[in-house]
């Protein structure tokens, strides 16, 4: 039963400020995940939540009680890191003691506990075995129950699942998330993959520069992204440069850049103003046949399985329109095809053009 | 009793839980750091200033003194620079078949590979002067001889830097650009070389460092030879110095002008090396196909192993053990001497096993402090742990006197024994070593492992003590049997500190001085025995403790 809640929290590494003014309220047995660019700031705010780093300002509230000042070892916030950090020289089993050792608890009891986390995690064959003769899911298994041995209700995971392969991350992320919501555990999930974040999270803040710039529900961050760089973060999308040219109440008609062609959009720009239009490449529709709203011809096409990426030059060779379509669809047309493209006027997503310039906005690396 | 431990590490573990506490045990090893080896080390740095006047009338009014400095210093620099460079051609190409080759040769090297270095350096310094002239059926040149003595015991350092380095090295690099088209000599010469230059540097300044400090074994070779007081290297000249201001005090100024004269050597030197490493680039970017392809075939490769083996167990292999043989043509007088001899190892054991206790107490909670505090004072205390390892040890005997016997007794009253005076002397060389390796280990560790800890509850005690301490086990073991071999072995700064002092490595010295080399034979047998039976013992304990 743990709330967390940041107040302000700011943290500079020798000048380097990481964190800026940070807050955030994370509910009791909420599944929350922080994403965001490498150097972010992630790390460093799950660190400050696990007592690890003092905060320069700011404040760290469990349960509206007032840690910022305890230690680590007495928060009771257990982290989860991307190397699973067993202690190679202890046995499986006393990994999972561990915890329960340093509370001093009865060791009857921890070694009851320990089995039946073992049990939990299917690897009660394997308590005599060193991490060293483990698996890396299997090691990352052993750091859950070791975390649930503590008797922690809080679980901060450090891209627990980013040293895994694909199709291991995927079988676990989903354990990771069935085990906290039956075991009633609040989680502060870091990760730089936004697949992951989106499958698992019950709500998602992402971080950039070391400041949140949101924070909502997977379906939310996705529908109505706040800028472009959470919008481009969460899925890849095709950025447009336009000017407004007309208005009519909410709808705009927008001329995109450097080319002739018109397309309408909601929102509420004035009249002359310079846009970024977003168009999301699983929302466009892609036909064989003429007669749609915009033509234009088929540049390069890429097989990526159930489906496929194609690139249209609707705004000439140099500046592609990446388009996504069912493998079936795609099957109906070849390269230099002439083909048409239909765009509903909901999917086109309008933000005011970004102060510091379009590459500034969506670079993800610094 | 176990329920004693368990009460004193859960008190210690609360203990640790208080921030006041565990800044201020950092700081006190900071402190015992920076009182009992830094200041007492360099004190005859405001010393010679001081007493400038005595020491210009020793030194600068008497010609003969004066060419006697300079021959001296002379000596060391060149046979330094000498040294370390047979160490290099040498010791590169053995390092690589060390770990490169295959077969039961090179596993062979790498266990007898340390010989020389656990040799007691008195014994070293007995078996060299000994077998050469032996060989050679005649008198060498005193040169010539220190130069095979002082190869003998820096090779080591170089091979075990270059290897280690080795090994860490990424092979695929070298793979890489031999599948691009290039010769193996030249894949190694263009590729592998520049990325373990690290090593090298680091075994070039050991070798250097050790070559200039040595004094035991260098004395004692000139002697044996008929040739100490005509052929001089600085810190046998200190040593001379030092046993004739026991009569004349008037040479004690004169011994604290060379040794601080070396310990500026010393940093001259080390300093150069280092830049001089950096900046030296091989000709990268030109390739010699023919000569190259020449010398990438397997036959050159072979006898370069063939060639750099046979010099190794040559020069530095059989002359280290060659007193052992010596001293059992002479087993009889070790019975005769045993109370003698008995007494000095034994007195010899006890330095070195307070020393070593010292140096893991205090190096652990010095290197957590390098390796895992944030405090301002970490990168000064970082540059100040490298200057003793330059130190040429006879130096700090020196200063080490001239501090607690010229200064703290005089003004306190206090008179330090001769057995404190040498372990302080003992702690001051050996003490930076030990931190070095341990925070070396502490700094490779992954740190989220502790923060894992942590987070599950341990307190810092704990933590250092469960999960820290097994990892960086190995290195702690290796700088304990650093301290104690290192103590065990140590004559110069012993003789300087204490003269009177009769450890075994002194007692050696002692006996050849007086032309007992039967006896000195029997006592160098007994120490080197002791020495590789007490290494043994250490490392099957280290070793054990490592599986479990």
């Amino acid at each position: 039963m743990v709330k967390v809640e940041l107040s302000k929290i700011s943290k500079a590494f020798n000048d380097n400020q990481v964190l800026d003014n940070i807050r955030l309220t994370i509910e009791d047995g909420e599944y929350f995940c922080l994403i965001g660019p490498s150097s972010a700031g992630k790390t460093t705010t799950l660190k400050i939540i696990a007592g690890l780093h003092v905060p320069d300002s700011g404040k760290v509230l469990f349960d509206g009680r007032d840690v910022t000042n305890i230690e680590a070892w007495e928060r009771g916030a257990v982290m989860m890191f991307q190397n699973p950090t067993l202690f190679t020289n202890m046995k499986v089993l006393e990994n999972i003691l561990f915890p329960m050792r340093e509370k001093g608890m009865n060791y009857v009891n921890s070694l009851k506990t320990a089995e039946e986390l073992l049990r939990k995690i299917h690897m009660e064959d394997r308590a005599d075995a060193f991490p060293n003769e483990l698996s890396g899911g299997m090691q990352q298994r052993v750091a859950l129950a070791r975390a649930m041995a503590s008797g922690t209700k809080l679980l901060l995971l450090d891209e627990p699942l980013g040293a895994l392969d694909a199709r291991l991350r995927l079988e676990l992320r989903d354990e990771l998330r069935q085990f906290a919501k039956e075991n009633g555990l609040t989680v502060i999930h870091v990760t730089q993959d936004q697949d992951e974040a989106m499958a698992v999270a019950d709500r998602i803040a992402l971080i950039k520069d070391g400041k949140i710039t949101q924070v909502a529900k997977p379906s939310e961050i996705y529908l109505h992204p706040s800028s472009p760089f959470v919008m481009n973060f969460i899925e890849g999308t095709n950025f447009l440069d336009a000017y407004v040219e007309d208005k009519k109440d909410n709808i705009m008609d927008l001329v995109i850049e450097n080319t002739y062609h018109r397309v309408k959009a909601y929102g509420n720009f004035m009249v002359g103003e310079r846009v970024l239009v977003s168009l999301r490449p699983s929302a466009i529709k892609i036909i064989k046949r003429k007669g749609g709203q915009l033509f234009t011809q088929v540049l390069h096409k890429t097989v990526m399985g159930s489906y496929v990426v194609v690139d249209t030059a609707l705004f000439g060779p140099n500046k592609p329109l990446t388009v996504e379509t069912s493998f079936k669809e795609a099957m109906k047309y070849e390269e230099n095809d002439v083909v048409s493209l239909n765009i509903d006027i909901a999917d086109l997503k309008v933000f005011r053009y970004p102060l510091l310039g379009f590459m500034k906005e969506v670079e993800v690396s610094i | 009793m176990w329920k004693i431990l368990s009460t004193f590490s859960t008190i210690l573990s609360n203990l640790s839980k208080k921030k006041v506490l565990r800044s201020s045990f950092g700081f006190f090893s900071v402190a015992f750091f920076l009182f009992f080896v830094i200041i007492p080390s360099i004190y005859v740095v405001t010393y010679v200033p001081l007493n400038w006047h005595a020491i210009s009338l020793t030194i600068f009014s008497n010609p003969e003194n004066t060419k006697e400095v300079i021959d001296s210093l002379e000596v060391s620099i060149v046979l330094a620079l000498l040294v370390a460079s047979i160490d290099i051609i040498i010791g590169i190409p053995l390092a690589f078949y060390l770990v490169r080759g295959k077969g039961r040769v090179p596993q062979i090297m790498n266990t007898i590979i340390e010989i020389p270095i656990i040799t007691p350096t008195s014994a070293l310094g007995l078996s060299v002067a000994l077998f050469w002239p032996a060989i050679a059926e005649g008198p060498i040149s005193p040169f010539i001889i220190l130069m095979l003595l002082h190869i003998a015991f820096t090779i080591p350092y170089m091979v075990r830097s270059v290897s280690a380095a080795l090994t860490d090295f990424d092979i695929s690099y070298e793979m890489a650009s031999k599948t691009l088209g290039a010769r193996s000599f030249t894949a190694i010469r263009t590729i592998t070389l520049p990325l373990v230059k690290a090593g090298i540097l680091t075994g070039t300044i050991l070798s250097i460092a050790r070559s200039l400090s040595e004094t035991g074994a260098t004395t004692i070779a000139l002697t044996i030879i008929n040739a100490l007081g005509k052929v001089n290297t600085a810190p046998t000249l200190i040593y001379i110095w030092r046993s004739l201001s026991v009569n004349d005090p008037a040479y004690l100024y004169a011994g604290a002008f060379v040794s601080l004269l070396l310990i500026l050597l010393s940093f001259v030197l080390f300093f150069s090396v280092k830049f001089f490493i950096r900046r030296f680039k091989l000709p990268l970017t030109k390739v010699y196909l023919p000569l190259e392809t020449e010398l990438s075939k397997k036959k050159w490769g072979n006898s370069k192993n063939i060639i750099t083996c046979i010099f190794f167990v040559l020069i530095a292999f059989i002359p280290a053990i060659y007193s052992m043989f010596y001293g059992l043509g002479n087993i009889g007088i070790l019975a005769e001497k045993f109370t003698l001899i008995g007494d000095s190892i034994l007195y010899s054991l006890i330095v070195a096993s307070i020393v070593t206790i010292i140096d893991l107490l205090l190096s652990i909670p010095l290197a957590l402090f390098l390796a895992r505090g944030n405090s301002r004072l970490k990168n000064i205390v970082d540059y100040l742990v490298e200057i003793p390892i330059v130190f040429p040890t006879i130096a700090v005997g020196i200063s080490l006197n001239l501090f607690w016997v010229g200064l703290v007794s005089k003004s306190t009253g206090f008179n330090f024994s001769a057995l404190v005076l040498i372990i302080f002397a003992h702690v001051a060389i050996t003490f930076s070593f030990t931190v070095r390796t341990v925070a070396d280990a502490m700094n490779t560790l992954d740190q989220s492992v502790e923060e894992a800890a942590k987070t599950l509850g341990a307190t810092p005690f704990s933590t250092f003590f469960k999960v820290v301490f097994p990892q960086i086990k190995s290195s702690i073991f290796a700088g304990a049997i650093f301290a104690f071999t290192r103590s065990l072995d140590e004559t110069g700064a012993t003789l300087a500190v204490a003269p009177g002092a009769i450890t075994a490595s002194v007692l050696i010295v002692n006996l050849v001085n007086q032309n007992m080399l039967a006896e000195a034979g029997a006592a160098a047998l007994m120490l080197t025995t002791i020495s590789y039976i007490i290494l043994l013992i250490i490392r099957k304990a280290g070793g054990k403790h490592g599986q479990s």
